[in-house]
């Protein structure tokens, strides 16, 4: 899959050379503001990628990016659909009329009460920091303006709604995540399966075996992160680590005579993996984020 | 059109039953150590202990941390199997993490601290199997 996607974020084997940037200030300066104000509306975010911020009552309530999958994803993958009409579902997902028409689709799904209250809450609250993480911060991310617009809800909220600090802070440490993950794989990164060297035997997760199953051909993080429903930075991190245990690598590897980014050698087994701590502590220091 | 609100893994953690010197009991996103859900048995009120508290998001990154490393390690023992759950004993607390395996819910770890000079470590783990039920129900 190389090329544009519809989020306009270049994918492909150059596609992780962007810089990574800080919390846009146009953005946050301007929800921090409606908070304070105690507004309720939808705050759109104009840029690459943009998106949608829900605020009720001075709380963000749900996020929306164009470039990550949203809760409806989420649900609509958990009624365990044909496969080739996820695919195409998938496609019409990332478009704005298909993804309002998802979200119809998947209201009537968290209606029916048939999906575990606990992983839907959990799946929405991973959907709303995915989005803001991708629409505000991030490799190639930029905010050029924002519209806010008043009394538009959204089809499902958290039911614990967040102020912006616990947001803003939920962002930053992932975007830390993002830093230390980035030294091995981006999410617009093309990944393929690694060719067997020798006998070397892991055992996957169901998780794992998911996007495992997905790479016969070129794909990236944020590709699989759609079409598995879950989020772009967590299929990220996945995809990580299954680069880690030499069953999964990145092209651009290849024309690196088999190095990765940060220069260790690319499709073998290692042992390492991200550190939670250090993206969870602002003070310990990890990768350089301009 | 009416907006559908999820609040259930808050009501789920408040109803959940008491274990003996439990301090806190934490749902977190495996994949990213995403605190989704934190309850404090000393404040039910959630007026400190909750998802955001720094301390607790510090606590779940450490157990994020183990749960990958292990994970890693399963990986490459054929034979060894998932693993149930990981035990940190440090003087005062033990920490125990449980990954949640039910259908819609594998994603998640459940990280209990308990006192330790109140809490009985072999009926806690017992406990911690129906606080997972009583979770995922």
């Amino acid at each position: 899959m190389v090329g544009t996607r519809s989020n306009g974020r270049s994918s492909g084997t150059t596609g992780g050379s962007a810089t990574l940037h800080e919390p846009s200030d146009t953005a946050t300066d301007r929800i921090r503001q409606l908070a304070a104000d105690g507004k309720t509306g939808v705050l759109q975010i104009v840029g690459s990628p943009g998106g949608l911020v829900y605020i009720a009552d001075g709380h963000i309530v749900y996020a929306e990016s164009l470039g990550t999958p949203g809760a409806e994803v989420a649900v609509l993958r958990a009624t365990r659909p044909d496969e080739a009409a996820w695919a195409a579902t998938v496609t019409a997902m990332q478009t704005r009329p298909g993804r309002k028409a998802a979200a119809k689709h998947a209201d009537e799904v968290v209606a029916r009460r048939t999906l575990p209250p606990v992983g839907l809450d959990a799946a929405l609250q991973s959907a709303t920091a995915d989005a803001l993480l991708d629409m505000l911060a991030g490799y190639g991310v930029t905010v050029t303006r924002t519209r806010f617009v008043n009394g538009q809800r959204p089809w499902i909220a958290l039911g614990r709604p967040l102020t912006p600090d616990v947001a803003l802070a939920e962002t930053a440490r992932r975007l830390r995540l993002l830093a230390a993950v980035g030294q091995r794989v981006r999410p617009d990164d093309e990944i393929v399966r690694a060719a067997a060297t020798g006998p070397v035997a892991v055992r996957l997760s169901p998780q794992q075996w998911d996007l495992v199953r997905l790479c016969p051909e070129r794909r990236t993080p944020r590709d699989l992160a759609w079409s598995v429903g879950r989020g772009v930075l967590a299929t990220t991190i996945e995809v990580c680590e299954l680069i880690e245990l030499g069953v999964l690598k990145t092209a651009s590897s290849a024309a690196r005579g088999g190095r990765a980014r940060d220069g260790r050698a690319g499709g073998r087994p290692g042992h390492r993996t991200v550190s939670f701590l250090t993206g969870a502590v602002p003070g310990i220091a990890g990768p350089e984020v301009s | 059109m009416d907006v559908t609100q999820v609040n259930a893994i808050e009501l789920a953690l408040n109803r959940v039953p008491k274990i003996d010197g439990m301090v806190s009991a934490v749902l977190v996103e495996t994949s990213t150590g995403h605190v989704v859900g934190a309850l404090d048995v000393g404040s039910r009120d959630g007026s400190h202990g909750g998802p955001a508290d720094p301390v607790t998001t510090v606590v779940a990154a450490a157990a994020t941390d183990l749960v990958h490393t292990i994970s890693l390690l399963v990986a490459q023992q054929a034979g060894t199997g998932p693993f149930d759950e990981l035990i940190v004993a440090f003087r005062e607390q033990h920490h125990i993490v449980r990954p949640l395996r039910a259908p819609g819910h594998d994603g998640l770890f459940l990280l209990v601290t308990l006192d330790r000079r109140r809490a009985n470590l072999a009926l806690a783990r017992h406990q911690m199997q129906a606080l997972e039920s009583q979770i995922v129900a």
